[in-house]
């Protein structure tokens, strides 16, 4: 908002300079950045008193300790307005309404200083009536509205709702629907929405030559209302909704007169109905010194506080506590102790605050193990080599429709764009979409995490999202890229189960639909499916490649994982138990077999380990060949067999038994031969 | 070989001459053959002597040899080049080294953990709430009512549901009120988590975070509020870092203040602190009693201090990162520069 430099100084004995002004504004927690032959300022909801010069002047003057020279006002007796009626029996929403009557006006264009004013704030010059209704708002901050009395029948004012079919074409030319709202009324119909804009069917033009004022109080809440249904924003709306000062209503009433009479000596000041239905009162607060000390952390010097109180308008009295206050009309926001403890504050300024650290006091030291668990989770994911992302919460419908074909997904009521639209049931829609961004922009090669909130009603599970893309041409000097990126995501999570000791997790069939069959595994927790991780089903990539979607192929090198992270809740945390030391030397034996490529990994693990080896420590697999040297259709699958005793050192003939008792049982169980 | 005139002294002499004249390793090795080669080399031929030689002499002679020797070992081992001289070493020492790729984390996590751990060695709890939240929760319980202007400043998003009471988040205070319904003062927590705000331009981001902060206590003051803030923004700023309070407002916290901090990249006025030296980083002050009400606190008994703080603004400043959005967008070249410190 912009405020003048020298109509603000026009109420000061002695202004400071222009910088001095901004600083001091500042200091009082008004933002102002000098501009132009003024200053904008940015305004706290709470601070309509400011948001006008008068008002501006007395924070400086407060502060600075200035001398401030309110304006004249007009003098002279103001009779009562016999033949009007000003109705309204609902004094929440307007507790006082006060109409003045001026006959023999002229529209006529402004005076210069008028003008000049009004054009200092960026204001337009209409007439002298309405500039003069202007004028004060932005002098005093009191919205007040002109009508043209020939245009209201039978002199009646009324305020009510506005009722079913009832419409209002506003001052600006709009025609809005003035049911359900707050509005000014003549017997018959609207003629101006209460406290946000004036009707037309009332409007002050040049023809005008009786005036009646408006300047009232009505709900905050019913303005609001009335603003925001029409989508009407107004200087006026903006103060009713902050609020304004009962206080002064009849020095703002005879500012008005005295500048009309001033420029019009003709007109003739017929007489006002003041219907105030709740008579404006303040209740005393008391402030505690106790309480002004306990809450600042310092003590305030009394007579420091008492001059301050005094200064803002609350002729503060000493108390055996501290002091009571009356507080003005014109501080809205202040009616408890510890708004005028802020005020106090405010003015003494905060640079008298000590910095001090608080005394430990108890807490709850039991971290909470979810928060904990992504803290080292992510430190663990980053150390693997994978990126962190960090993505939007919501996507476009059709992200979440590629993946999930059942239920519904949070809809954002009041999204920007169509990117917006749902919240993510998957932490993958929106990866895939980085990973996307990042191909189009021609980076590969691409391993990305993330842990989020995804969003399936009600709760909000973290999920841990994971996004392996190998570029084919990858090659390291050590190693071709040759392996599928599901081993990477698989090994990723298998280095995370042995990390945190998740003893309950295992990867099995079936997986989540979003995967391609016999290309993933699902996650489980327990007999719980809580993610799944391998490569996408065809469908989904093909969705995803559509213009509405990526535009981007994903048929490339690319394996995913995601995994609801509530087990970490209540998964143990792993606490090493020390076994003692072994004695005695493990003997290693490998033997590779080659079978048929039906058989699974696991399949010939599986029959070994049943087999219940004695002295069995250890089975691990050291190769995997298929290829020139062996039968269409054959695999070589090289297992490492470490066998210990606890008391002694094996003897090789023992092992040979063993052994020998193995490749028995794999050749007829697997049709397998041993590869020599 | 006659012994009798061998000289330890003068036949290390002349074997130091001939090094002198060795270079390549073919050269090395030839002189290695003709001092030490076992069938006709200088020493097996000298020992060989020495078998023959007076008795008397043996004892010193046979020492003198054996010196002689060690020495001739030593200075060929040490001189003659390497037999891979020339061919492929076995290392290539200038080969990079196998070892997984580089990972790291996101921006925003690195300074949300930089703030976290800070507030955690302070004794500060930390806790989290749902980013879905009420309208109480994110309003009512925050001394916002529905009518309440400063809801317009929040721009939030609304829920399609049937209730219509759900909204997304615009502010982490919620999870305070949930904290403060199931603990009892004194306590000192942070709830660090993702916001939403209908606002999408280079300083502003319709997703972004904040970290919250609230001290509850008997005799918890606005000057306790003021040490903790000085103490935080030398930490994540610097030391040597200051703060000054302004007036400001917030529905929550009466009396209530903007925090600013001294600019960390200029003493005298640059761009970023728009030449004023100081930096607007965080809102805080004193809970607002209708806060404490709320919660079924007594606010005559218990006083506390809150803040709240916008992670990415920490993360632009301490970065020098151009524009919010570039936070978001995840492109590899941008988040590649975090993999140090």
């Amino acid at each position: 908002m912009h405020l003048d430099y020298e109509w603000l100084a026009s109420y000061l004995d002695k202004a400071p300079s222009p910088d001095d002004v901004a600083r001091l504004l500042n200091e009082t927690g008004l933002e102002t950045e000098r501009e132009g032959d003024g200053f904008e300022i940015e305004y706290t909801v709470n601070r309509p008193d400011a948001m006008n010069h008068f008002g501006v002047a007395r924070e400086l003057a407060v502060k600075a300790g200035l001398t401030l020279a309110p304006p004249p006002v007009y003098e002279g007796e103001i009779p009562a307005l016999e033949d009007w009626t000003v109705e309204s029996d609902d004094a929440e929403q307007c507790p006082q309404y006060i109409a003045v009557k001026v006959d023999n006006v002229r529209a006529v264009p402004s005076p210069p200083w008028l003008k000049r004013r009004l054009e200092s704030i960026d204001q337009t010059s209409h007439n002298l009536l309405v500039d003069l209704t202007n004028f004060l708002l932005w002098e005093y901050g009191h919205p007040s509205h002109a009508f043209d009395a020939a245009k209201i029948p039978d002199k009646f004012i009324g305020i009510r709702f506005g009722r079913d079919g009832e419409r209002l074409t506003t001052l600006d030319g709009k025609d809005h629907d003035a049911a359900g709202r707050l509005c000014i009324v003549d017997r018959q119909k609207p003629i101006a929405f209460a406290g946000v804009m004036g009707g037309e069917n009332s409007e002050v033009d040049e023809n005008t030559t009786e005036l009646v004022l408006e300047l009232a109080c009505f709900n905050p809440v019913s303005v609001r209302h009335t603003g925001r249904d029409n989508q009407i924003h107004s200087d006026a709306r903006h103060r009713f909704e902050r609020g304004i000062d009962r206080e002064n209503m009849h020095t703002v009433i005879r500012r008005f007169l005295y500048l009309l009479l001033r420029e019009q000596p003709e007109a003739r000041l017929v007489g006002m109905v003041d219907m105030n239905l709740e008579p404006f009162r303040r209740e005393d607060i008391e402030l505690r010194r106790v309480r002004l000390d306990r809450l600042l952390g310092i003590s305030l010097e009394t007579d420091l506080v008492t001059d301050l109180l005094t200064r803002m308008d609350c002729r503060p009295r000493s108390t055996e506590s501290g002091w009571r206050v009356q507080v003005p009309g014109y501080k809205v926001d202040v009616t408890r102790e510890v708004d005028v403890i802020e005020e106090v504050i405010r003015f003494a300024g905060f640079a008298r605050l000590e910095s001090v650290l608080p005394p430990f006091g108890g807490s709850d030291f039991a971290a909470d193990p979810l928060l904990t668990g992504e803290h080292v989770l992510r430190g663990h994911l980053a150390g693997m080599g994978l990126q962190e992302t960090c993505t939007y919460s919501f996507q476009a419908e059709v992200l979440d429709r590629a993946f999930l074909s059942e239920g519904q997904p949070i809809v954002v009521r009041n999204p920007m764009s169509i990117r917006q639209a749902v919240m993510r049931r998957l932490m993958l829609p929106n990866m895939l979409d980085c990973l996307a961004q990042n191909l189009k922009r021609g980076m590969r090669d691409l391993g990305l995490f993330e842990i989020g909130h995804v969003y399936t009603g009600g709760t909000e599970p973290h999920h841990l999202g994971l996004v392996l893309m190998r570029d084919s041409e990858r090659a390291t000097w050590y190693q071709p890229a040759t392996e599928h990126p599901f081993y990477h995501v698989k090994g990723v999570l298998e280095n995370l189960k042995a990390r945190f000791g998740w003893t309950e997790m295992a990867f099995k069939t079936p997986a989540p639909a979003w995967l391609q069959a016999g290309e993933s595994l699902g996650i489980y927790w327990g007999d719980r499916l809580v993610g799944g991780f391998g490569t996408l089903d065809r469908g989904v990539i093909d969705l995803l490649g559509k213009k509405d979607a990526f535009d981007v192929d994903l048929n490339i090198p690319l394996a995913v994982a995601e995994c609801d992270l509530s087990f970490l809740c209540d998964a143990a945390v792993a606490q090493p138990n020390v076994k003692v030391l072994p004695q005695f030397p493990a003997i290693r034996q490998d033997m590779a077999f080659v079978l048929d490529k039906l058989h699974s990994f696991a399949d010939v693990q599986a029959h070994v380990l049943g087999g219940g080896l004695e002295f069995l420590e250890k089975l691990e697999l050291f190769d995997v060949y298929e290829g020139k040297a062996l039968a269409k259709g054959k695999k070589s699958l090289g297992f490492r067999f470490h066998f210990r005793h606890p008391e002694r050192t094996l003897t090789g003939e023992e092992i040979s038994k063993i052994m020998d008792s193995v490749v028995e049982s794999v050749k007829e169980k697997f049709g397998a031969e041993i590869r020599i | 070989m006659d012994l009798s005139t061998w000289n330890l002294e003068q036949s290390l002499e002349s074997f130091r001459a001939r090094t002198a004249e060795a270079g390549s390793a073919d050269e090395w090795e030839a002189l290695r053959i003709e001092y030490l080669g076992k069938k006709n080399g200088m020493m097996t031929r000298l020992l060989t002597a020495l078998r023959e030689a007076p008795r008397e002499l043996k004892p010193r002679l046979g020492k003198d040899l054996n010196v002689f020797k060690k020495e001739v070992e030593r200075i060929i081992k040490e001189r003659k080049p390497s037999d891979r001289a020339g061919k492929a070493p076995k290392l290539d020492l200038s080969l990079p080294g196998v070892a997984p790729d580089l990972g790291g984390l996101h921006p925003v996590t690195l300074t949300m953990q930089a703030m976290t751990d800070f507030f955690v060695r302070m004794g500060y709890d930390v806790a989290e709430g749902p980013e879905i939240e009420t309208n109480f929760y994110n309003f009512e319980a925050l001394n916002t009512p529905a009518a309440h202007p400063a809801r317009d400043d929040a721009d939030t998003y609304y829920i399609e549901d049937p209730s219509n009471d759900l909204l997304l988040r615009t502010q982490t205070s919620g999870t305070q009120i949930r904290y403060m319904q199931t603990h009892q003062p004194p306590f000192r927590m942070v709830a660090p988590g993702r916001v939403f705000r209908r606002d999408d331009d280079i300083t502003h981001s319709p997703v972004f975070h904040q970290m919250e902060g609230l001290v509850v206590g008997e005799g918890i003051t606005f000057s306790h509020l003021k040490g903790s803030l000085q103490a935080f923004a030398a930490h994540i700023f610097g030391e040597g870092t200051r703060i000054r309070l302004r007036p400001s407002y917030f529905p929550f916290t009466e009396p209530s203040a903007e925090v600013d901090v001294t600019c960390p990249f200029c003493e005298s006025g640059c761009r970023t602190c728009k030449g004023t030296t100081w930096i607007e980083i965080l809102g805080c002050g004193m809970v607002d009693p209708n806060v404490f009400e709320a919660v079924g606190y007594d606010p005559e008994k218990v006083t506390g201090f809150a803040w709240g703080i916008g992670i990415e603004r920490v993360a632009m400043l301490k970065y020098s990162i151009p524009d919010i959005r570039y936070l978001y967008q995840n492109d590899r070249r941008f988040l590649d520069q975090f993999k140090v410190g």
